[in-house]
């Protein structure tokens, strides 16, 4: 199913939480909702199920307008944090629920929920109560309550953030695979980039309430609408170095170094915020000496604190044995992963 | 659970586009505020205007004059100051000694100790079951001839105490039927507060050297002072309404020979037999004077643990 | 803790444990006694024999089997209605919004304090103009609703996240749907401490029966037995055959309950 957002408002008192929201989320993709914490997010996830009213604009399904639509009405499955499972039923009897409700006669009922089961893998703990349950279980089972009634639109609210650092790769993937299985378009929201990147086809990205790109996952990495989007994806975090730009040439404020950038601006004397990411410095021979000020490995990759011209940096870098701290290297910048923002609003030069 | 962070995100409401939602709270107080409109909200209102309102007829609603009439012939009525002093001789006496024996039993059913689910059931059965029927009980106990009492007291060469005859037996016997009766209640509340007191404390006094009674003194009872002090009022406000007690104790009479008014009864009286709703709205009034005074002691007591914080 | 310590705690906690019971088996123990053998002194600490003479003269003098059918009826009635009311009541106070909410729960909090000894006047009247004086339902109409129940009940509700309700609701599942298939099983145990405290306060209460009840047949327990007291002599073995009838179902139910009743009771006290 296809959403469309046309200007979509929530007003909490004199809060804005969600401002003039657009965006159009293509049906059968896996999107996440990123963002930090307090940016609207979480909101925006309860306006398309319908829990919150909007205060202004509207929401489309596939060209219906669903703006005042109570939430039973959407065909919405919703999936939370703590998971929300009713605990004094069972498994078998919480996926059952949505189902009782919309009157399904008992036989078709329980295959239903033998084959949502399955796919999930909880067919084994049907008759279990919640509290005996691992977390990760836990949400299996969550999301298969919210996929039975076979929703037009899944919403899953911060899905792994209860789980351990191990189950939260094994979650995603399984979010992922049931996704592609049953076609269902997916919004997740998530504050976590790497989460939104690894799996999503489609990241939205809000901050404060707005829109600040809507793009497949390596779009918004290597290309970035605004500073916030380059700062908000990526471990490490882009590097921001302060300066003028000149054409091809990128000065320090503070008149430490000089660097050649990849490619040319095309502006003169303009103040900026030049933002590389680690993986796009090279050594060169030709390059700006920097000084290594420390260096750690992490897993196969070298990586390097270095200082150019008074501003420290951190790069991966591939360091040979002899290289030791204190040493000067040269370095160049890579054409990929290379920023130029404007200091004071942030947008992309 | 949910995030705290967020606050503003949080739903706090159904959209408003729901058929029913308007009117669909009003559906699920209704039952609920009938009853408390009719038989309190209304009464409490009410009451006060009938204290106000002299001769008052409750039947036909009339009432010869607005004034203090009812006031001050409560006030001037000698069984009502009889009620008055009686009352406060009851709680001063039931109310002190009951909280220290609480705080003994409280503290020796804190102990682990074996069976204290047989104890416990043992010391909070007089909660659950009819003043009205264990008063009759402590009435046939105290009988001056046959009685368990007398005969217990006769073991240490006492003579037979007129417990439920004479004048001036009958106040100690309705407390210690008071004292009796108030005790599960009390040690419950105690016993609840003990076992909020955090171990650590005690660990650490032992770890001082402080034995057995020290510990008390010095660390249980300072920990458990604010339960103490709610405790105390919540039973001063319950012992204040004294009156089921008298009932099986002395035939439904206020003591043998008319000496042990209590306010309670005293409105009782009022209402029965030919009523004086008036009288016995404004004896409620002053009844309801003093508790509120203790209510609001309470809340101020509350006030200040939170404020200052509890262990 | 020393040996005899330990020891001195036992034997204070069992001296305490007959002092709080010795009532009662006096009570059961005298309810099987003949009329000479209750007359005696020193008193016998154990019936000569098992006889239930003394429960049967005693339901002859006195209609105690509509006293208890009636007890039954009222402490039933005022439960179910009670339980009723709080459930949805709670419910809207927690979940529902309206304009008002809070400062009417304010309100009805601070109705809290108000000693039934105050209302009891006005509702007096009030019974006499519905017409209900003297009957079964003056003794329930009264108690179909409480403040103090609610209150419980609501902050129960209160501890239930949102995201229970709110996937019942994108599920399709009414508000009347979601408080009876999801909160009331949820809140069972405070639902069941709130219905025995009730169910107790119901069963033994006194005053109120005393002032609207005119009529033998419409007794309760607690009542009837005191006009036994009154009404038939005083042999004290009848009296305690009476006695023990009234107070041996809430013993037997408070054997059963006790967790949830003392629980109840230690966290908001009872309203009596």
């Amino acid at each position: 199913m296809k959403v469309e957002l046309s200007r979509v408002t929530k007003r909490f008192g004199g809060t804005v939480a969600v401002d003039g929201f657009t965006a159009t989320l293509a049906d059968g993709q896996l999107i996440a909702l990123l963002g930090p914490s307090g940016c609207g997010k979480s909101t925006l996830l309860n306006l398309l199920a319908g829990i919150l009213p909007a205060t202004g604009g509207r929401i489309f399904f596939d060209g219906d307008d669903v703006t005042a639509w109570p939430p039973e009405r959407r065909g919405v499955g919703l999936v939370f944090q703590n998971y929300a499972l009713y605990p004094h039923m069972t498994v078998a009897q919480n996926i059952s629920f949505p189902l009782e409700i919309k009157k399904v006669p008992k036989p078709e009922r329980a295959r239903m929920i033998r084959e949502i089961a399955s796919m999930v893998h909880v067919e084994d703990l049907l008759d279990r109560r919640p509290d005996a349950l691992s977390g990760g279980q836990q949400q299996r089972v969550a999301i298969a309550r919210a996929l039975v009634k076979r929703p037009r639109l899944l919403l899953l609210d911060e899905p792994l953030s209860n789980l351990d650092a191990r189950l939260r790769l094994e979650m995603r993937e399984e979010i992922r695979r049931v996704q592609r299985e049953t076609g269902v378009t997916t919004v997740f929201v998530t504050h976590d980039q790497e989460e939104a990147m690894s799996i999503s086809d489609q990241i939205v990205l809000m901050r404060d309430g707005r829109l600040q790109q809507c793009a497949p996952a390596q779009t918004l990495y290597h290309n970035p609408v605004n500073r916030f989007a380059a700062e908000f994806l990526g471990n490490p975090p882009i590097n921001q170095i302060p300066g003028t730009v000149s054409g091809n040439r990128f000065t320090l404020k503070n008149g430490g170094a000089e660097i050649p950038l990849p490619f040319d601006a095309g502006l003169a004397d303009r103040p900026a915020i030049l933002a590389v990411r680690a993986e796009s410095f090279q050594l060169d021979e030709d390059g700006v000496p920097c000084v290594i000020a420390d260096m750690f490995e992490i897993g196969k990759e070298e990586m390097a604190s270095l200082t150019i011209g008074g501003e420290s940096v951190r790069a991966y870098l591939p360091l040979e044995a002899p290289t030791r701290k204190g040493d000067t290297v040269r370095v160049r910048l890579k054409p990929r992963g290379v920023f130029l923002f404007d200091g004071k609003t942030g947008d992309r030069l | 659970m949910s995030r705290r962070a967020e606050p503003s995100e949080r739903p706090d409401s159904l959209p408003r586009f729901h058929r029913l939602s308007k009117i669909e709270p009003i559906l699920y107080l209704a039952p609920f505020l009938v009853g408390v409109i009719v038989f309190t909200l209304y009464p409490v209102i009410h009451v006060v205007f009938i204290s106000l309102m002299e001769d008052y007829n409750y039947l036909t609603r009339a009432f010869s004059r607005f004034g203090l009439g009812n006031y001050i012939s409560v006030l001037g009525n000698k069984y009502f100051i009889q009620a008055l002093s009686n009352t406060f001789i009851y709680v001063l006496l039931v109310i002190p000694i009951a909280t220290c024996i609480a705080l003994a039993a409280a503290n020796m059913l804190n102990q682990k100790l074996k069976l204290t689910g047989l104890f416990q059931t043992a010391y909070f059965l007089p909660m659950v079951t009819s003043v009205t029927a264990v008063g009759l009980a402590w009435r046939f106990m105290f009988n001056e001839r046959i009685g368990i009492v007398n005969f217990l007291l006769s073991l240490v060469g006492i003579d037979p105490v007129g417990w439920l005859t004479k004048a001036e037996w009958s106040m100690p016997a309705l407390v210690i039927y008071g004292i009796w009766n108030i005790l599960p209640f009390t040690i419950i509340l105690l016993l609840a507060g003990l076992q909020s007191v955090n171990p650590m404390f005690y660990t650490a006094a032992r770890v001082d050297g402080s034995k057995g009674a020290r510990i008390f003194f010095k660390i249980t009872v300072p920990l458990l002072a604010p339960t103490i002090m709610l405790t105390t009022i919540v039973n001063t406000i319950s012992a204040f309404k004294v009156f089921n007690e008298l009932f099986p104790l002395f035939k439904g009479q206020a003591g043998p020979f008319y000496n042990l008014y209590t306010v309670v009864y005293f409105i009782y009286e009022q209402m029965s037999g030919k009523p004086r709703l008036g009288r016995a709205a404004s004896a409620a009034m002053v009844l309801f004077a003093v508790i509120l005074a203790l209510t609001l002691i309470q809340l101020l007591i509350q006030r200040r643990w939170r404020g200052t914080g509890k262990g | 803790m020393s040996k005899t310590a330990r020891a001195a705690i036992y034997a204070g906690l069992i001296l305490g444990a007959l002092i709080m019971v010795f009532p009662f088996y006096w009570m059961f123990v005298s309810a099987f006694k003949t009329t000479q053998e209750i007359n005696r002194f020193p008193p016998t600490w154990l019936p000569g024999s098992l006889r239930f003479d003394n429960f049967a003269i005693a339901f002859q003098k006195s209609p105690f089997a509509r006293y208890f059918l009636n007890s039954v009826i009222v402490t039933a009635s005022c439960v179910v209605c009670t339980g009723f009311t709080t459930i949805l009541g709670a419910f809207a106070f927690s979940r529902l919004k309206f304009p008002g909410r809070e400062v009417i729960f304010s309100i009805l909090l601070s109705l809290l304090m108000i000693p039934f000894e105050m209302v009891i006047i006005t509702n007096y009247t009030t019974i006499i103009h519905l017409g209900l004086n003297d009957s079964l339902p003056a003794l329930i109409a009264p108690f179909t609703s409480s403040i103090f129940y609610t209150y419980i009940l609501r902050n129960f509700f209160m501890t239930v996240p949102d995201g229970l309700y709110h996937s019942a609701r994108v599920d399709g599942a009414s508000n009347w749907r979601f408080l009876w298939r999801i909160l009331v099983p949820m809140a069972r145990p405070s639902l069941v401490t709130i219905m025995l405290l009730n169910a107790l306060v119901s069963w033994n209460s006194f005053m109120w029966p005393l002032i609207v009840i005119k009529t033998t047949a419409n007794r309760t327990l607690p009542f009837g037995l005191y006009a036994f007291t009154t009404e038939s002599g005083s042999n004290p073995e009848l009296m305690m055959a009476a006695s023990t009838v009234v107070v041996l179902p809430m013993i037997i139910l408070f054997l059963f309950a006790r967790k949830s009743i003392v629980n109840g009771v230690a966290r908001g006290g009872m309203k009596g």
